[in-house]
């Protein structure tokens, strides 16, 4: 157990820390939505309205950051077959190599974005710990589906726009259920079933996405 | 004496394409193989089908835990000597010793990798032999970017290795500098 807390410590600082990917993906959140906003123009009515839809968009879009460097580097320095040795079981690797994308990229700035609402003075309509705990499931859900991208990817070269090719499709129900959960309560109705779909997709990737991204690694390992 | 590894087949197929034939090998304890022959005659791709990293049309007999070193090169990243090396041994399962002293990489155990030479970086990788200990030595060109001081130190490790009945399959381009009592397979040129 301990071992498989310090692989994923460590593999989440080399990922978070050492490639700064979480300094990117705040960065790059931070700037787009700047962007954005100039962009839209000063209607803040409309600004807020937007909002849920910018903020999910962005967060999907950062989460592509790292995946080129998430199981292709390792393939390149040999770690990978060092992995696929391993005595632990794959899909449980596999699973801390997608939990390390998800602490780098996206549950910072599922910590970051509550701090948006601040910002552009839409406290009063949207609910923080509802923008947090939405963007953390969903950002997991996108880890998830960037993880067997990634193992699909493997040994393709030059492949970045692949990640987006086929992420962006898979992440559309996440995409879907997230931002209209937050527009909902945005409009002041109590209702959780867009959050519930949203909770029940994620879980349902972060279960999967080990067990299938382990059995293409070992099929690409070995080819 | 049993056997660590033995193969019983006459080639190695991937798929259609014969990556070598007339290959029957048997590895006992305290032996060395050295698979030598030109680039691009298969030594990598029969280590990594001995190692079960490459889907090889020949029947491969194994029970002994190995150790697999590949000739890629480690990570460039800044990741410290001692974070890899726990790293590697926390993935095989099995402890890291914080005294560690082989090729002479105690004094850099807190150089981020990245700030390392070649050379060094393959001592790096070589040292994972001594951090747990293995049956099977599986090693991909391994004294590739060592320097002679290196290579001593290998070649030491390998005769205490074989001394405790270990053995090891080495692919090199350099035959003459392992142990004289070898055994050489020569692998053809496509």
């Amino acid at each position: 157990m301990s071992g498989t807390i310090y692989l994923l410590a460590c593999w989440a600082r080399r990922a978070g820390l050492g490639d700064g990917l979480i300094a990117q993906s705040a960065m790059f959140f931070i700037l787009a939505l700047t962007t954005s906003v100039l962009a839209i123009g000063s209607d803040s009515n409309l600004l807020i309205q937007v909002l849920p839809g910018l903020i999910w968009v962005l967060v999907l879009l950062a989460s592509l950051l790292g995946l080129p460097d998430l199981l292709n580097r390792d393939a390149h320095e040999g770690l990978l077959d060092d992995i696929v040795l391993s005595p632990r079981p794959l899909p449980l690797l596999m699973a801390l190599k997608g939990a390390s994308h998800w602490v780098s990229t996206g549950l910072p700035l599922a910590v970051i974005a509550p701090g948006i609402l601040y910002v552009m003075d839409a406290r009063h309509m949207y609910d923080p710990v509802y923008v947090f705990a939405g963007l953390a499931a969903g950002s997991l859900y996108f880890s998830s589906i960037g993880l067997i991208a990634a193992a699909l990817v493997l040994q393709a070269r030059r492949s970045f726009a692949l990640y987006a090719v086929i992420v962006l499709p898979l992440a559309f129900p996440g995409l879907i259920f997230g931002a209209g959960a937050l527009t909902i309560q945005g409009m002041g109705i109590a209702s959780h079933t867009g959050f519930s779909f949203l909770l029940a997709c994620s879980a349902a990737f972060a279960t999967l996405a080990p067990f299938a991204s382990a059995w293409i690694v070992r099929m690409k390992v070995r080819s | 004496m049993t056997s660590l590894l033995k193969t019983n087949s006459a080639a190695f197929m991937r798929g259609d394409h014969v990556i070598t034939t007339d290959l029957s090998l048997t590895v006992s304890p305290g032996e060395v193989k050295l698979l030598v022959g030109p680039n691009g005659s298969g030594k990598t791709s029969v280590l990594r089908a001995l190692a079960g990293l490459l889907d090889a049309d020949a029947r491969i007999e194994s029970n002994a835990p190995f150790h697999w070193i590949s000739a890629q090169e480690l990570p460039g990243s800044p990741q410290t000597v001692r974070d890899y090396l726990k790293m590697q041994t926390t993935l095989q399962d099995e402890p890291f010793h914080a005294d560690y002293n082989t090729f002479g990489l105690q004094d850099r155990m807190d150089t981020p990798l990245n700030r390392l030479s070649t050379g060094w970086r393959q001592r790096v990788k070589l040292s994972c032999l001594t951090l747990y200990t293995r049956a099977l030595w599986l090693l991909d060109e391994p004294s590739d970017g060592l320097d002679a001081h290196g290579l001593s130190i290998l070649l030491d490790l390998l005769a205490a290795h074989r001394a405790a009945g270990g053995a090891a399959v080495i692919a090199t381009h350099q035959p003459d500098l392992w142990p004289k009592d070898a055994a050489r397979i020569q692998m053809g040129a496509k």
